[in-house]
């Protein structure tokens, strides 16, 4: 590989060489994004070159730890690793965390609240390592590029601007400037070049692909039903979409109708689908405002089309900057593993208290925007979604306004405007009661076991404040989805 | 004439699938066809028929419909099909369901207007023997065979219950050996027929569900003929049935006037044109203008 570099110092041929180019010790915090999903390679191979190099008691900082990062319990066995925030846990990992296997409770955040956790001190990063897809040989980094092109770069653009130290990781080192510049040469201090960062084919895995079963399709009928017949969804709206299967068939709907009346979103703002990269092409939404990239399309998109605009995380979320996009939301539609009578909101545990989810951008989106619908089905699997109480509170239930599900739509009694306009257009509605009854009767109600003893994880709020706690269980529960 | 019912879709549901009787009135048909018949075999037609009836007491027909009043929600209205008069199964699928109070039964394979009358004395006897009101149970019938078809003004004659027929593609084809191609003929036939007596055509199944073109233009084809809704074998196809069978501006009109006579009157029964209307019926009607707005 030819390495002319401008700033010759700045490339380095392996982790190791980057760690210690760096001057990564014992006790610092070093970040990692998640953009590559279930595809990521970086995270685990960086904290391998850091245990080579008997460096300890980091804390690791993740914008979302996925079941590719299983491996991380080998470096919280051995020390390497003694904390962890993250915006979720599954898999093995979040067995091996509630069962106790750390000292130190792991941090769960939203996206805005780590936003701001790392821009006002709470938790500062030392190196934040970041995976990009191309990066120039000044330094200059994106997701667009390369063979592993992913997307928008939104979570790492931030931490290039708050870490003390930043690594570009890349497998595709351009000796000419890049013609799109995601991260700035001045916030890059070294270059390491891998032979991969991972694999971009398994973005879409898991929860992002698309779900052909009929009650996701009801689901999203009902939504789009509620959001055309009252006049919810009009000319000009800002909408976010989420990423489930219900969302994806919702964009299907409204589409029908937006194309019909001549109508535009004038923009989607969140985690970008190929549905909504399809919606820019089609015309009815004017912009895209994509912190996090859901297709490994919209590398292509976000490179050749100017209302497709790469924003980081502090502009989507952050609690603490006035200007973020989830402000400017009028509808967000949002998912849930459950929802309780007060209209509290876990998408983070199931039933059994098996952290199996990660909260995203859930209680930023929920408290920002406008008017919040959350969509699930009544029953997953023989167990109900609608419960008395959540078993971990993710969002608060005074941010959300409607419940939509296979059996119907639920409206919170203090939104009279939209009961009314449901009641004049014909449409039933029922309360959240009612949908509890009727999960109660079909499936019963699931025993929870008691809750309290050591906390293995806390849940923030978008400020920083405990909203819950998760506690220390023997039973694993077993992988759940 | 046209008919009072307004079922564009109605999917059909195999009775031995206990996870698909669960959420099947979720998926949005007009109507559900529960199946006892083809769907099952021989050797779990007992099993199959206990488990229907279970599964009728459950709180699990709510309908799918967002459309109505607030207040509480409506049965989708649900059919079975038992099997064949030509079986040995019959007496036993209606002893099972008629007490369960269905809308009413398919009837597969129907050849003789004697037959019919048979159906409607054993239906009458199950009604009066579990306190249902007497021809409370509706017969949905289907035409399967050229004997059939040739007598089905008979067929249609033969019992207050008949509400309605349907054309059985599949089974035509086997009795006839005509091929899919050439089955318009049968089909407009059974519709003038039927539409002599006032009753709905329902049209049979596509049975390549993942092909949603060839579902719609054999749809619109049917609704060219004057057919008044068609089966569905797989909920994907519901969408398609339903984006095709929108309802006609006679349909439309009748819908206004009956709304607006429910009105006048109260709450009370009252006479259309020869047709009593109550309550569920107007509320059909007032649904079907809804809707249709909002389309």
């Amino acid at each position: 590989m030819k390495v002319d570099a401008a700033f010759p110092d700045k490339v380095v041929r392996s982790l190791e060489d980057a760690v210690e180019r760096i001057g990564l010790g014992d006790g610092m915090t070093v970040s990692f994004h998640h953009h590559l999903r279930e595809g990521d390679r970086v995270l685990l191979a960086v904290l391998e070159a850091v245990r080579k190099k008997g460096i300890r008691g980091l804390t690791l900082c993740a914008s979302s730890l996925m079941r590719c990062h299983d491996g991380l319990i080998d470096f919280l066995r051995d020390g390497t690793v003694i904390r962890v925030d993250s915006s979720g846990l599954r898999g093995r990992l979040g067995q091996f965390v509630r069962q106790g296997g750390m000292k130190q409770p792991v941090i769960l955040r939203s996206h805005g609240g780590r936003a701001r956790a790392v821009a006002d001190g709470e938790r500062a990063i030392d190196i934040a390592f970041i995976a990009a897809s191309a990066s120039d040989i000044y330094g200059n980094a994106n997701g667009v590029q390369g063979d592993n092109a992913f997307g928008s770069l939104g979570y790492g653009i931030w931490d290039s601007f708050q870490a003390k130290k930043t690594v570009i990781v890349t497998d595709h080192l351009s000796q000419s400037l890049l013609p799109y510049i995601s991260i700035s040469q001045s916030h890059t201090d070294c270059i390491a070049v891998v032979d991969s960062i991972g694999n971009r084919g398994l973005l879409k895995a898991g929860a992002l692909a698309e779900k052909s079963d009929p009650l996701s399709t009801a689901i999203a009928k009902n939504v789009a039903t509620l959001l055309l017949a009252t006049g919810i969804a009009r000319n000009g709206s800002s909408i976010q979409m989420g990423s489930g299967g219900v969302s994806l068939k919702v964009i299907r709907y409204l589409k029908e109708a937006f194309l019909e009346r001549g109508w535009r979103f004038r923009h989607a703002v969140g985690g970008i689908t190929g549905g909504l990269l399809n919606a820019l092409e089609e015309g009815w939404i004017e912009a895209l405002m994509d912190v996090q990239s859901f297709d490994p399309a919209a590398a292509v998109s976000i490179l050749r089309n100017r209302n497709h605009h790469e924003i980081d995380v502090n502009t989507y979320a952050n609690p603490d900057n006035p200007s973020n996009m989830v402000n400017d939301l009028d509808i967000a539609i949002l998912s849930a593993l459950e929802i309780d009578l007060d209209w509290n909101i876990n998408v983070l545990t199931g039933s059994d208290g098996v952290l199996m989810g990660a909260i995203g951008g859930h209680p930023d989106v929920a408290e920002a925007s406008k008017l919040t619908i959350v969509v699930a089905p009544l029953i997953r699997e023989r167990i109900p979604i609608v419960v008395d109480r959540v078993r971990t509170v993710v969002t608060p239930g005074k941010d959300i306004d409607i419940f939509v599900c296979d059996w119907g739509i639920a409206v919170k009694e203090e939104r009279e405007d939209i009961r009314r306009s449901l009641t004049e257009k014909g449409i039933r509605f029922h309360t959240m009661k009612e949908l509890f009854e009727k999960a109660t009767r079909l499936v019963g109600q699931v025993k929870k076991e008691e809750t309290g003893g050591r906390p293995v994880a806390w849940v923030q709020d978008r400020r920083g404040r405990v909203l819950s706690e998760i506690y220390e269980s023997e039973t694993s529960g077993g992988e759940h989805r | 004439m046209i008919t009072p019912y307004l079922w564009r879709s109605m999917l059909y549901v195999p009775a031995n699938r206990p996870s698909r009787l669960q959420k099947c009135a979720r998926y949005g048909a007009d109507a559900l066809i529960l199946d006892l018949e083809d769907s099952v075999p021989d050797s779990e037609k007992a099993e199959s028929r206990l488990l229907l009836k279970q599964a009728l007491k459950e709180p699990i027909w709510d309908s799918a419909e967002l459309y109505g009043s607030n207040g509480g929600s409506e049965r989708v209205d649900l059919f079975v099909r038992i099997n064949a008069m030509r079986t040995r199964y019959w007496r036993e699928d209606l002893e099972a369901v008629i007490p369960e109070e269905i809308f009413g039964l398919k009837v597969p394979k129907v050849e003789e207007p004697t037959k019919v009358e048979e159906l409607d004395h054993a239906i009458s006897r199950i009604e009066k023997a579990s306190g249902i009101e007497e021809g409370r149970t509706k017969l949905l019938l289907s035409i399967e065979t050229a004997k059939g078809l040739l007598q089905l003004s008979a067929i249609c004659a033969a019992s207050a219950r008949v509400i309605g027929v349907g054309f059985g593609s599949e089974d035509f084809m086997t009795d006839t050996g005509i091929d899919r191609d050439n089955l318009r003929y049968a089909r407009m036939q059974m519709t003038l027929v039927v539409k002599a007596f006032g009753l709905y055509a329902q049209d049979s199944v596509y049975p390549a569900f993942s092909d949603l073109e060839g579902l719609k233009q054999e749809t619109e084809e049917a609704k060219r003929m004057g057919m008044d809704g068609k089966t569905a074998i797989h909920p994907n196809q519901i969408e398609t049935i339903h984006s095709v069978f929108q309802p006609s501006d006679a349909l439309l009109e009748k819908a206004g006037e009956i709304c607006r006579m429910a009105e006048a009157e109260n709450g009370r029964v009252f006479n259309y044109h020869g047709e009593m209307v109550d309550r569920p019926i107007v509320e059909r009607y007032r649904r079907l203008l809804q809707r249709s707005r909002e389309n």
